[in-house]
């Protein structure tokens, strides 16, 4: 194994002294990461120069960006130390990847590089009168890279699909330190979506380095609705109705109280369930869908409440969840929505402090569970397995821990030298 | 019937050839676990599966070489544990296994091109499961196009795919190619609308993988042709049946003025169900008539173009294969006059947009297209066209037979790319095509962030190996102006043999990614070997 002074030396060669570093201040910010070196590539050919040093070294690499949501989940390390035997560990911060390297509007495109935060990257298309489309705020202190490694479930719109579902290629480079860019265009038929195979699999199987990403002009026009209803049976099967009539609001979302104590939302309405909407776009569309919603609400016996609880759920969207609340979450089908939220009631009883739909589609929704952190982890594991919930809720999960993806991890990463959060 | 003629292995030279095929015990094994009836190596059905509709393989078929790469057998399951055995007994014996669905693909995809075993999974056509609340319907692999639509009909619903070949092609055929249908605007091309499938891999396992669990290999499956596994059943996303349905067509100065329409109507969010820009060329042979503009009866060149184009429809026989012939010779000159004349004739491009849904959405998307494209300079020409294009829209396939008979061919290329690059692509391969080629183009298939072009071009060459070369040569010219223009060299057509050379090009070292999947899934290499550049 390399001394670490000389794995830094390496590793400066290559990036530059001043993007290299093996000062305890900076190793000790990854959490249990404990990395020999930290080095801070700026460009594509520098992190392939990075992973094919590394590789020489027989070292691991751990890929980060700014935001922490990944930090904490890392393989931990005795004591901070590296054994002797041990590999030595470089960690990759993307945090100099922040390059907008192009904004084709014509084409309503953005070339970005993946360290950089999505808020930078909205306030700079906004000057464009472009926009990433509407997605939760609390997804957009994620960098780019954290949402297309790791897509975070709440990045999702009803009328523009999860927000990684817009990526259109990806500059990445394999753990041997290939470069691949992925050609783009709106659609191909050029066999296997290869630049799909690096959205959610973290740093695994190659570093993502820039994206194109589809973005959309600002909305003309913007407008919420809310309706209460006598029960989630009725306010789920109305948005299922609203979707299946080509309606496409930007966020739909059903809070329901009927199986929970309601303590997350609208404790005024006990038993009962909201529907809430928001519509985006251009102006006949937005009008034509708000006065239709309104029609088939009521078609379910729906009534519609106040514009300013409207907009007030349309602002908090889709994250009105106390912190203090544990979520688990997974896709459901229209079908079996209500008999899922039945199912883990019945067995969590009254600690359910919130059972909401959202991520709809024509086709079915997310359910999610919130329950206080301290419920007992047994009985929320088994809740979840009676209402076909995964505990962990994570999307990626099942991808990442399919066989075929194992197995194409060790032939792309044979040394497994890229370290992942969640795998190890 | 003796087996005679050519067996083409053209454009499989990387490919090591395989040992020669033991065909009894083939035979044999395969008996053991199908029905005699559905096993065959008669020479009638070997001759019947040695090709597909690749333009080229009718070249050969026009040359009286039709056995262009007959399998040593085909058989015919009828579930997926079949499939299995069959995928088992090809990786026990080492030999080819080529999946079949009705043989429609235009790029040598279902080819078997080392012989070994052909899968028709035409048997498998049953309707398993269908959710009206949910609106997901799953089929087996096998059903043909139109049968799927028929029954999801029956049930109130539609799947918006409608490809021109939606008569003669299969489930499968379209996960396995991408396939792309003329409402794709609206509905998404067959990768957005598939749910989950099963497969059974070159390793003999069944797998299934779904959108919602396991989306990164889902869609590496999608498009594989083949290589990767036999698709057997697919779980599908469904709409309500269209309660209603409109046309309008507009005519545009040239493609430029036209794409910005196109554009612009899907980046404002309007989900049109048809959208076509026709260019000068392509509108005179689709005529821009409709019964308002025959009562105005259009003077000097216009009026003439508009008569040609008309003419052009019904000529019928010998005349028709003189013209068509004498114009196809000359293709660098016509093409030459076209560019100049088109533009003083003023047909124009004709462009067709349809919406289709609910009353309100559609009346409320129609106006504001139409008040989007006046605004553009889009001359609107009334409902005729749309309509007329609506009828006839599955009737491109029989059109073929009287050109190849009269010594010429045509075939069609696909590309993409983003809607900044796309004027560029289009006239870059329309002059590489055109040298040799009378070429047409249309713009369909748009989405906000770009459109794919649709180019036709028909040349004169009735002799083998002359046709063959200069078939090729038009396709190598065309490609490499895609690559070189940044675009894709497949939309929705796939890449089978005929684009096999490009994939490093479309791929670079991703190329290598899919090879390293290709050995995960098929560690063999039994399933169709020599496709897609692998
Ligand atoms: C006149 C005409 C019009 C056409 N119009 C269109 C159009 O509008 N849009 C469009 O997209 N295409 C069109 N095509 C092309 C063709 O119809 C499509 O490529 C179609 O998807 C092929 O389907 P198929 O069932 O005939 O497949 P095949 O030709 O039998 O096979 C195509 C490829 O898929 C593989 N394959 C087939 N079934 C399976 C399976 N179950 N599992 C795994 N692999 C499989 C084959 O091995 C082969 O590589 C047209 C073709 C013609 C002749």
């Amino acid at each position: 194994m390399p001394k670490r002074t000389l794995l830094k030396d390496w590793v400066s060669r290559v990036v530059g002294a001043v993007n290299t570093s093996f000062a305890d201040t900076d190793r000790s910010s990854y959490g249990e990461l404990h990395p020999d070196v930290v080095a801070w590539p700026g460009s594509v050919e520098e992190i392939s120069s990075v992973l094919q040093t590394a590789h020489d070294a027989n070292a691991e690499v751990a890929v980060a960006g700014s935001g922490s949501r990944t930090r904490e989940r890392w393989p931990k390390r005795n004591n901070g130390k590296r054994a002797d035997d041990q590999r030595p560990r470089i960690v990759l911060d993307t945090s100099r990847l922040t390059n907008i390297l192009e904004v084709d509007e014509t084409s309503q495109l953005v070339e970005c590089q993946t360290g950089l935060e999505l808020r930078h990257l909205e306030e700079a298309l906004r000057r464009h009168g472009l926009t990433l489309g509407p997605f939760p705020d609390s997804i957009f202190t994620s960098t780019l890279g954290g949402v297309l490694g790791d897509p975070p479930p709440l990045a999702y719109s009803s009328l523009r699909g999860p927000l990684h579902g817009s990526c259109l290629g990806v500059t990445t480079v394999t753990p041997l330190g290939n470069v691949i860019a992925t050609r783009v265009a709106p659609r191909r038929a050029v066999g296997p979506d290869i630049s799909r195979l690096y959205i959610g699999s973290g740093a695994t199987l190659g570093v993502l380095v820039s994206a194109v990403i589809r973005v959309y002009s600002l909305p003309e026009t913007n407008m919420a609705r809310a309706f209460l209803f006598p029960s989630a049976a009725s306010a789920l099967e109305c948005a299922r109705e609203m979707l299946a009539h080509d309606m496409r609001p930007a966020r739909l979302r059903v809070m329901a109280n009927e199986h929970s104590a309601g303590e997350v939302v609208m404790k005024q309405f006990p038993a009962q369930a909201a529907l809430t909407l928001v519509f985006e776009g251009c102006a006949e569309l937005v009008e034509l869908d708000a006065r239709r919603a309104e029609e088939i609400a009521a078609e379910h016996s729906g009534s519609e409440l106040p514009q300013q609880l409207a907009d007030h759920w349309a602002e908090r969207y889709p994250d009105p969840n106390p912190e203090h609340l544990c979520h688990a979450w997974a896709p459901v089908r229209h079908s079996t929505a209500v008999a899922a939220g039945k199912a883990a009631a019945d067995v969590l009883g009254n600690t359910v402090h919130g059972i909401s739909y959202d991520q709809f589609s024509p086709h079915g929704c997310h359910m999610w569970l919130s329950v206080p952190e301290e419920v007992d982890k047994e009985r929320l594991a088994e809740a979840c397995t009676s209402a076909g919930l995964s505990p962990r809720g994570r999307r990626h999960t099942h991808a990442r821990q399919h066989p075929l993806t194992q197995r194409l991890r060790q032939q792309l990463d044979p040394t497994r030298m890229m370290l992942s959060p969640e795998w190890d | 019937m003796g087996l005679t003629g050519t067996h083409s292995r053209r454009q499989t030279a990387a490919v090591s050839p395989t040992p020669k095929i033991e065909r009894k015990p083939l035979i044999r094994a395969l008996t053991g676990v199908l029905p005699a009836e559905r096993v065959s190596a008669a020479n009638v059905d070997r001759l019947a599966y040695a090709r597909d509709q690749w333009a080229r393989n009718l070249l050969a078929v026009r040359n009286n070489r039709p056995l262009v790469a007959p399998p040593d057998v085909v058989v015919w399951p009828e579930s997926t544990s079949e499939v299995l055995e069959v995928v088992k007994i090809a990786a026990d014996f080492r030999v080819p296994l080529v999946p079949w669905g009705a043989g429609s693909g235009v790029c040598g995809g279902a080819m078997a091109l080392h012989g070994g075993i052909m899968l028709d999974l035409k048997r498998m056509n049953a309707l398993v499961d269908f959710s009206a609340t949910d609106q997901l319907a799953t089929f087996q692999a096998g059903i043909l196009g139109q049968h799927l639509e028929d029954q999801l009909n029956l049930r109130g619903t539609t799947l918006g795919h409608f490809p021109s070949s939606i008569h003669c092609s299969t489930l499968g055929g379209w996960l396995a190619t991408r396939s792309a249908g003329q409402s794709s605007s609206r509905y998404g091309k067959i990768e957005d609308m598939v749910h989950s499938i099963e497969v059974v891999t070159g390793e003999g396992r069944v797998m299934t993988c779904s959108r919602d669990e396991e989306p990164e290999l889902l869609q590496l499956i999608v498009g594989s042709e083949g290589t990767l596994g036999v698709i057997t059943q697919a779980t599908l996303r469904l709409h309500p049946l269209p309660a209603t349905r409109t046309f309008r067509a507009y005519r545009f100065a040239d493609t430029q003025a036209g794409c910005e329409a196109m554009r612009q109507l899907m980046q404002r969010g309007l989900r049109p169900a048809t959208l076509r820009l026709y260019d000068a060329l392509d509108t005179m042979m689709v005529g821009l008539s409709d019964e308002s503009e025959e009562n105005e009866k259009p003077q000097g060149l216009r009026g003439l173009a508009q008569r040609l184009g008309r003419r052009a429809r019904v000529m019928r026989g010998g005349l028709r294969d003189w013209a068509l012939r004498n114009t196809l010779s000359h293709a660098k000159w016509v093409s030459k006059a076209g560019e100049r004349l088109l533009p003083h004739v003023g047909s124009g491009c004709l462009l067709i947009v349809g919406f289709e849904g609910d009353i309100s959405t559609v009346k409320t998307e129609a106006n504001e297209a139409h008040r989007l494209i006046q605004a553009l300079t889009g001359v609107d020409l009334g409902a005729g066209p749309g309509l007329r294009w609506f009828e006839e829209r599955h009737a491109v396939a029989f059109k073929q037979s009287p050109l190849y008979a009269s010594g010429s061919f045509v075939d069609t290329l696909e590309v993409a790319t983003t809607w900044s690059k796309l004027q560029q692509l289009h006239q870059a391969i329309r002059e590489a095509l055109s040298q040799d080629a009378v070429v047409l183009a249309h713009f369909s298939h748009a989405y906000p962030e770009g459109c794919s072009i649709y180019f036709t071009f028909a040349a004169a060459e009735a002799q083998h190996p002359r046709a063959e070369k200069l078939y090729d040569k038009l396709w190598r010219r065309g490609l490499e102006a895609a690559v070189r223009q940044g675009g894709t060299i497949s939309h929705h057509h796939g890449i089978g043999v005929n684009k096999a050379r490009f994939m490093h090009d479309e791929h670079g070292p991703g190329l290598d990614v899919y090879r390293q999947i290709k050995g995960l899934f098929d560690p063999k290499g039994i399933l169709n070997p020599g496709k897609m550049g692998l």
